[in-house]
C-alpha cells in the first residue's frame, strides 16, 4: 500500500499520437499526490484532454501510468475504477434517467452482475449527493435540470465510485460564474479529504484561484508545472496562448488573474 | 435504475410475463378452423389434437421465441449504439442471410437437407456469418468497436445484399419467385418441434450473451468514455452484443425471415411505460416483443382465412403508424 507522501498517479514518460496524424503528445516525469488540487491549463488542441484520456486510460499508451503503484494497463478496469473516477467533457445520457438512477451508476465497480446494490451502496449515494448538493434533485429528470445541477450529478456519479483520483475534463465548460464555483468548491472540500483532483480548464482564473498546482500546455507538453504564480506569468502565457492576455493579480488573494488585452489600435 | 431491489424487478417485469402467457394461452385457440379443447385434451387424438398440439403451438412458442429475441436485440443495439432507430437487422445480418436463403431457393442444385435443417436455414445462417465477419473485420479496433463504422458497414452490407438479391431475382427460374417472395416477407407457419428445437443451439448461446450485458448497456447509454470511467470493459461488452445479437438474429431469420418492427417497436414500448433501465427493457421487450408477435400470427392466420397474410405485413402495417406516433411524442 501507497503512504501519504507516496504519488497516487506517477509517470516517468508519456508518449501518444492519434492514428493518421502527424501530432505528437509527449511529456516527461509527472507525479500527483493526495489531495493535490492539479488544474491543466492551455489553449485548444494543446494536449489537455489527451492528458487525462491517458491517464484515465480511456486512450490506449504503451508507457507505464502508475496509480497507487500499479500500472493501470496491467489492471482490471472495473478495479481500476475503484482508485481512479473519469469525467468526461459535456457527458450526456441518450435517455431521460433521474439524477438518482445516474449517481447510482457509479457504484458499478462494487457491484455484483445484477447491479444490486446492498445498505453500504446506499450510504454511498446519499453522502455523495450531500456532497455534491443534489439530495432535493433525485427523483428529478436530468431533462428537467439547468447545466449546473447536471454536472453536479456526473459528478456525485463518479463520486459514488469513492475513488482516489479525480479526472475531470472541462466540467465548468459553458457553466455561469455562480454554478463554476460551487462546483469547484465542492471539489476543493473533497481534496481537503485526501482526494487528488486532475482538471482540465480553459479558465486560467478558476485554475489560478482554487488549484494549489497548475500544468501549462502547449503543442502537446507541458511547458509549466508550479503554482499559479509560477505558472501564469506574462512569459509563459504568451508563449502558449500568444500576446493579446493582459495580467494582473486579485485584489484578495493576490494570485494571478487575467483579462483580454485592449487593442493599441482600437484604443 | 441501479437502485431498484430484486423484488422490484421482478414487480416490474410480471406484467409483461402475465401478458406473454396470455397471449400464449389464447393464440392456439385461434385460427381459419375452430377447435374444441375438450377434443383436444380428450386423449383420443383426433383433428383437434393434431391441430392444437401439433400446428398452432409450436407456432406460438416460435412466434414467442422469434418476437422476443428480435425485440430483445433491439433493445440491446438501441442502448449501445446510442440511436433509437436501431434495430437486429442495423448490423447487416439480415441481408447475408436473405442472400443466402435466396441462393439456396434459386439454385436447385442447394435444395437438400440436413437433420432438422433445410438448405434454405443453413445458407441464411452461413450468410448471415459472413455479413458479420465482414462488419466486425471493418469496425473492429484495438480500443473497441467503431460504432459508427459498424452502423455504416452494416447498412453498406444491406445496401450490397439487396442488390445481390435483385440479380439472383433476375437469373431466378420464375418457379422459385414465389418462394423467394414469401422468405423475404416473414413468416411463421410450417413449423413443428424439430424446427424449434433446431433453434435453439444458436438463439439460446446469444440470447445467454444478451443479458450478460445487461448491466453495461445502461453505462454505455452514457457513452464509450464515461463507461469506461465506472469500470465497464467496453470492448468486452460490445463484442457480447456484436456476436450474441448477431447469431440471435441469424438463428431466428433463417426459420422466420426478416420481420421487421418487432425489434424496433417492442423496446421503446417497454421504455415508456418502464423506465430506461436496461435490466428491465431487455426481459420486458423479450416478453413484450413475444406477445406482440404471437398476437399478429394470430391476426394473420384469421384476418383473410382460410388464406394467410404473412406476418410480417401485419408486424409492418400496425408498427409504422405505432412507431411514427412515437417519433412524434418524442419531438
Amino acid at each position: 500500500m501507497p503512504n501519504e507522501t507516496s504519488p497516487r498517479v506517477s509517470i516517468e514518460r508519456l508518449r501518444y499520437r492519434y492514428p493518421q496524424s502527424d501530432w505528437r503528445f509527449e511529456t516527461s516525469e509527472f507525479h500527483a499526490r493526495a489531495g493535490e488540487t492539479i488544474a491543466i491549463i492551455g489553449p485548444n488542441g494543446s494536449g489537455k484532454s489527451t492528458f487525462l484520456k491517458l491517464i484515465a486510460g480511456v486512450l490506449p499508451c504503451g508507457d507505464p501510468i502508475m496509480l497507487d503503484g500499479q500500472r493501470i494497463d496491467r489492471s482490471r478496469r472495473r478495479e481500476t475504477a475503484r482508485t481512479l473516477g473519469y469525467l468526461p467533457q459535456d457527458p450526456h445520457s441518450e435517455y431521460d434517467y433521474r439524477a438518482l438512477e445516474i449517481v447510482s451508476l457509479g457504484r458499478y465497480p462494487y457491484t455484483g452482475p445484477g447491479g444490486f446494490f446492498d445498505e453500504h451502496d446506499c450510504r454511498v449515494l446519499d453522502d455523495v449527493m450531500a456532497k455534491t448538493e443534489i439530495e432535493t434533485l433525485r427523483d428529478r429528470r436530468m431533462s428537467q435540470l439547468s447545466g449546473g445541477e447536471r454536472r453536479r450529478v456526473f459528478l456525485a456519479s463518479v463520486l459514488a465510485q469513492e475513488p482516489s483520483v479525480l479526472l475531470l475534463d472541462e466540467p465548468t465548460n459553458a457553466l455561469d460564474p455562480h454554478h463554476q464555483i460551487r462546483f469547484f468548491n465542492i471539489l476543493i472540500e473533497q481534496a481537503k479529504q485526501g482526494l487528488t483532483v486532475i482538471v482540465v480548464t480553459h479558465d486560467l482564473n478558476l485554475a489560478s484561484h482554487f488549484c494549489e498546482r497548475i500544468l501549462l500546455m502547449h503543442q502537446g507538453s507541458v511547458i509549466a508545472d508550479g503554482r499559479a504564480d509560477e505558472v501564469i506569468t506574462e512569459a509563459r502565457i504568451a508563449q502558449a496562448y500568444g500576446d493579446g492576455i493582459l495580467l494582473a493579480r486579485h485584489p484578495q488573494t493576490g494570485r494571478p488573474v487575467v483579462f483580454p488585452k485592449q487593442d493599441a489600435e482600437a484604443s | 435504475m441501479t437502485v431498484m431491489t430484486r423484488r422490484e424487478l421482478a414487480w416490474k417485469l410480471a406484467p409483461y410475463l402475465g401478458l406473454a402467457i396470455i397471449a400464449a394461452l389464447v393464440s392456439p385457440l385461434i385460427g381459419s378452423e375452430s377447435i374444441s379443447l375438450n377434443k383436444a385434451f380428450s386423449g383420443a387424438g383426433g383433428i383437434d389434437a393434431e391441430i392444437f398440439f401439433f400446428q398452432r403451438t409450436p407456432r406460438v412458442l416460435l412466434a414467442l421465441l422469434v418476437g422476443g429475441t428480435l425485440a430483445m436485440v433491439g433493445a440491446c443495439f438501441q442502448g449501445m449504439f446510442r440511436n433509437p432507430l436501431a434495430e437486429p437487422y442495423t448490423l447487416g445480418v439480415t441481408g447475408g442471410s436473405a442472400v443466402g436463403a435466396v441462393m439456396a431457393i434459386v439454385f436447385p442444385g442447394l435444395h437438400f437437407g440436413w437433420w432438422a435443417f433445410s438448405s434454405v436455414q443453413l445458407f441464411s445462417l452461413a450468410g448471415a456469418f459472413c455479413s458479420m465477419a465482414f462488419i466486425f473485420a471493418l469496425a473492429n479496433r484495438s480500443g473497441g468497436i467503431a460504432m459508427n463504422t459498424l452502423l455504416l458497414a452494416g447498412v453498406t452490407v444491406s445496401i450490397l445484399c439487396g442488390g445481390l438479391i435483385l440479380f439472383l431475382r433476375y437469373i431466378a427460374s420464375p418457379n422459385y419467385l414465389v418462394q423467394m417472395d414469401r422468405w423475404l416477407m416473414g413468416g411463421l407457419e410450417v413449423v413443428g418441434y424439430r424446427d424449434l428445437s433446431a433453434l435453439l443451439p444458436l438463439l439460446l448461446p446469444g440470447l445467454g450473451l444478451l443479458f450478460t450485458t445487461m448491466v453495461e448497456i445502461n453505462h454505455l447509454t452514457l457513452g464509450r468514455e464515461l463507461a469506461m470511467g465506472h469500470g465497464v470493459d467496453v470492448h468486452s461488452t460490445q463484442i457480447r452484443v456484436f456476436v450474441g445479437g448477431g447469431v440471435a438474429t441469424a438463428a431466428v431469420v433463417s426459420l422466420a425471415g426478416p420481420i421487421g418492427f418487432v425489434g424496433l417497436i417492442a423496446p421503446h414500448a417497454v421504455r415508456r411505460i418502464s423506465g430506461f433501465d436496461h435490466r428491465i427493457v431487455m426481459p420486458g421487450s423479450f416478453l413484450l416483443g413475444g406477445a406482440f408477435l404471437t398476437l399478429c400470427d394470430a391476426l394473420a392466420r384469421t384476418a383473410m382465412a382460410p388464406r394467410e397474410i404473412p406476418v410480417g405485413v401485419i408486424t409492418a402495417l400496425i408498427g409504422g403508424p405505432v412507431f411514427i406516433s412515437i417519433l412524434l411524442k418524442r419531438s
